[in-house]
């Protein structure tokens, strides 16, 4: 799964914020990956090798599964990198510190050992990842708009580190603020170099363009405002009998549904479909009738997720013939859940 | 091909009157898998869709879900024949440059269509 360019206001404090890593063969093609930093990493140890669980490794744009004995090497609690084999639909990516071997190339691999902030991945699968610390004692929530300087950022891109100080920053990197409530980061960095496929990164609040070597540009693609589901309830309609149905539903922000009503014997799918639609419309979720028997539920407010619908009830075919494909922001996956299950 | 080749390919393309076709697929793929829909517009506004599609999903009334859900996030879609649907322009009216699926399954595919020209009206 790629990762999108996006705020991560809201999760900033709870959620676990990796590591990076990313790489440039010499064939042009990159890969990149995340762990979360382990615990147990000691400053005064001259050299420490610690397990990574959660390791993830993308080459070429493609998903590889990790193999068992992931680990990172510290020296002083400095990150040197990490030892690790992942599979996939290529050539293994083998991570050896410094270096990456996929088939017949070795590259070196560039890390960030500083808490990833936001990626960004292009449609050629290259993801870049951002990193730096907001300087919160210096928000201010009565401001309408507040630009703050950022003098530890970098930016992880196909094998290179584009640190503030040591690389080429044609706009320095800031970080603005409406009301105290993040916006996005400003910054264009010149990342012209060797061998290097790109020649620019300018990053616009919540946009990035990437211009590589010849002139292409490529534009990130943002994410969809709120998670979605798309149920259907094709297959749940014409119960011989009466039955009672709890519908509930969650967002991110706390919006719930909780409502029980009766189905009469032998009602079809859409009118279940239409049944549940004016229940959900009036506790405050947006929804919208598709096809004969399909049913888009998306939160009301924009930036706020569905998490969850939940059906309850003693029509047990019925309900369980229920399907729903879910659209994703970020880590944000709806779930429709069948009388507990999944 | 070299990356020159191809980029010039691609501008030449460009210029060609086209629209993109998304074919959802004959029939429901038997597992369940993740998906991307992703779009770019001329004025370099994009959009990316993550999907994960449950197994035997009826791809029949699959056009007029992403026509929906395409227009919540500001892009204008119509329903093409068969199980398809075509991409047009975003809300604002920026007419689209690419489109692109990412899928675990055969479906979606994307078929880049030359257009006809257009006829000249009758004298």
């Amino acid at each position: 799964m790629s990762m999108m360019f996006r705020p991560q206001l809201l999760a900033l404090e709870a959620r676990d914020v990796p590591a990076a890593f990313s790489f440039q063969l010499p064939d042009g093609t990159t890969g990149h990956g995340t762990f979360a930093t382990p615990a147990g990493v000691d400053a005064a140890q001259a050299s420490q090798a610690l397990a990574v669980s959660d390791l993830t490794v993308v080459q070429n744009g493609l998903e590889y599964v990790v193999q068992p004995g992931a680990t990172a090497h510290y020296a002083y609690g400095a990150l040197l990198g990490v030892t690790a084999t992942a599979t996939g639909p290529g050539a293994p990516v083998v991570l050896a510190n410094a270096t990456v071997q996929v088939g017949g190339y070795v590259a070196p691999v560039a890390y960030d050992a500083a808490d990833t902030q936001q990626s960004f991945t292009l449609l050629n699968g290259t993801t870049g990842t951002v990193s730096y610390q907001i300087p919160w004692e210096l928000v201010d929530f009565d401001l309408a708009s507040q630009t703050l300087s950022l003098a530890n950022f970098n930016l992880n891109l196909a094998g290179s580190n584009f640190a503030f100080g040591t690389a080429n920053y044609t706009v320095p990197p800031t970080v603005l603020f409406e009301f105290g409530e993040f916006k996005g980061v400003n910054v264009a960095i010149n990342t012209t170099g060797p061998g290097f496929a790109y020649t620019s990164v300018v990053l616009t609040g919540i946009n990035a363009v990437v211009t590589a070597v010849g002139g292409l540009q490529f534009f990130v693609a943002a994410p969809p405002d709120r998670t979605a589901l798309v149920i259907d309830f094709s297959g749940a309609g014409n119960n011989p009998l009466g039955y009672e149905i709890r519908v509930r539903a969650d967002t991110q922000a706390g919006n719930q549904a909780d409502i029980s009503f009766k189905v009469a014997a032998n009602t079809s799918g859409g009118v279940l479909r239409d049944l549940i639609y004016t229940v959900l419309k009036d506790k405050g979720f947006d929804v919208e009738r598709s096809g004969d028997a399909r049913l888009i539920v998306q939160s009301k407010k924009k930036d706020d997720h569905l998490v969850r619908v939940r059906f309850d009830g003693d029509a047990l075919q019925q309900l369980g013939a229920i399907k729903a494909r879910g659209v994703n922001v970020g880590t944000v996956t709806p779930k429709l859940n069948i009388r507990g299950a999944e | 091909m070299t990356s020159l080749s191809m980029l010039v390919l691609a501008a030449i393309l460009d210029t060609v009157p086209h629209e993109y076709v998304v074919d959802c697929g004959p029939a429901a793929v038997p597992f369940k898998y993740k998906m991307e829909l992703e779009l770019v517009a001329r004025d370099g506004t994009s959009l990316s869709l993550p999907f994960i599609t449950p197994a035997d999903w009826d791809p029949k009334d699959s056009p007029g879900d992403f026509i929906i859900l395409l227009r919540r996030e500001g892009w204008v879609a119509r329903s093409g024949p068969g199980n398809t649907f075509i991409v047009m322009r975003t809300l604002k009216g920026s007419p689209v440059r690419s489109v692109s699926v990412k899928s675990e399954a055969d479906w979606p595919k994307v078929r880049w269509v030359p257009l006809p020209p257009a006829k000249e009206p009758k004298k």
